[in-house]
């Protein structure tokens, strides 16, 4: 498959190895070296999503594939891509998605 | 009276006779013109690419360490210039120059997921949670 044009986010098949370390860098991944570089998201002690990319600094393939470990859609991806998509914000996703529990709200006290 | 044995030996061919009608038979095969047998889209295509099986079920990981109890199915492509092997139901993938290199790389990645989830069972959010359960189910650790 050819890389799609510049600005067509949607249709790329790679991202690239400085990409990829900028994003995880951005969001707080704990990162480790074992031949691949592995990285995962932790929060409140608990590892949530794990990804991880070969060592070497060409472009890596199975974009959606990493998109899918981090739990994103392509626009979330695009903008964890971009460094546009902060910490929070990806808490904020996972939230929604299930993957953290919810904050309580007072509602939620009271009812209890 | 001793008994006479009369051995009959079939003379060899000439070696060199033999070699000659080889040399000769492929030097005629290599001048057969073969395009007219191929189709033409493809007698006009330098390069076909690696062929991959769309599928393939995974029964080793390659790592003495870990068994396959169940065969692990792989989902493959090919990506110009790489090709794809995806363990779908682990998130997991890998990807190399041919099949049999993505294929080693999707074995060392599930290996190396299979270690790290073990060693934090006990933090797994719930998405990784389900991933552990379902590697206990097609992966068994060698004591």
């Amino acid at each position: 498959m050819d890389k799609a044009p510049a600005g067509d986010f949607s249709q790329a098949v790679t991202i690239k190895a400085q990409e990829f370390d900028r994003l995880v860098a951005k969001l707080g991944f704990e990162t480790r070296d074992s031949g691949d570089l592995l990285a995962w998201f932790e929060f409140e002690g608990k590892i949530i999503t794990r990804t991880r990319r070969s060592k070497g600094s060409g472009d890596l393939p199975m974009q959606h594939s990493i998109r899918q470990q981090l739990k994103l859609n392509q626009e979330e991806f695009k903008k964890a891509i971009d460094c546009t998509l902060t910490r929070e914000a990806y808490i904020d996703i996972l939230r929604v998605k299930g993957l953290l529990p919810k904050i309580p709200t007072p509602q939620d006290k009271t009812s209890s | 009276m001793a008994k006479v044995l009369e051995i009959y030996q079939f003379p060899k061919p000439p070696a060199v006779q033999r070699e000659n009608e080889a040399v000769a038979y492929e030097r005629e095969f290599l001048e057969v013109p073969l395009a007219h047998l191929l189709p033409a889209e493809y007698v006009t295509v330098s390069d076909l690419g690696p062929t991959v099986p769309d599928q393939i079920l995974l029964g080793s990981l390659r790592d003495g360490r870990l068994r396959v109890k169940a065969p692990i199915v792989v989902k493959c492509r090919h990506e110009d210039p790489h090709v794809i092997a995806e363990a779908v139901e682990f998130d997991e993938f890998g990807f190399g120059k041919n099949l049999s290199e993505a294929v080693s790389d999707l074995q060392h990645a599930v290996t190396e997921l299979y270690f790290t989830l073990e060693h934090e069972q006990d933090r797994l959010g719930p998405d990784l949670q389900q991933v552990w359960t379902k590697l206990q189910q097609v992966i068994f650790r060698r004591p």
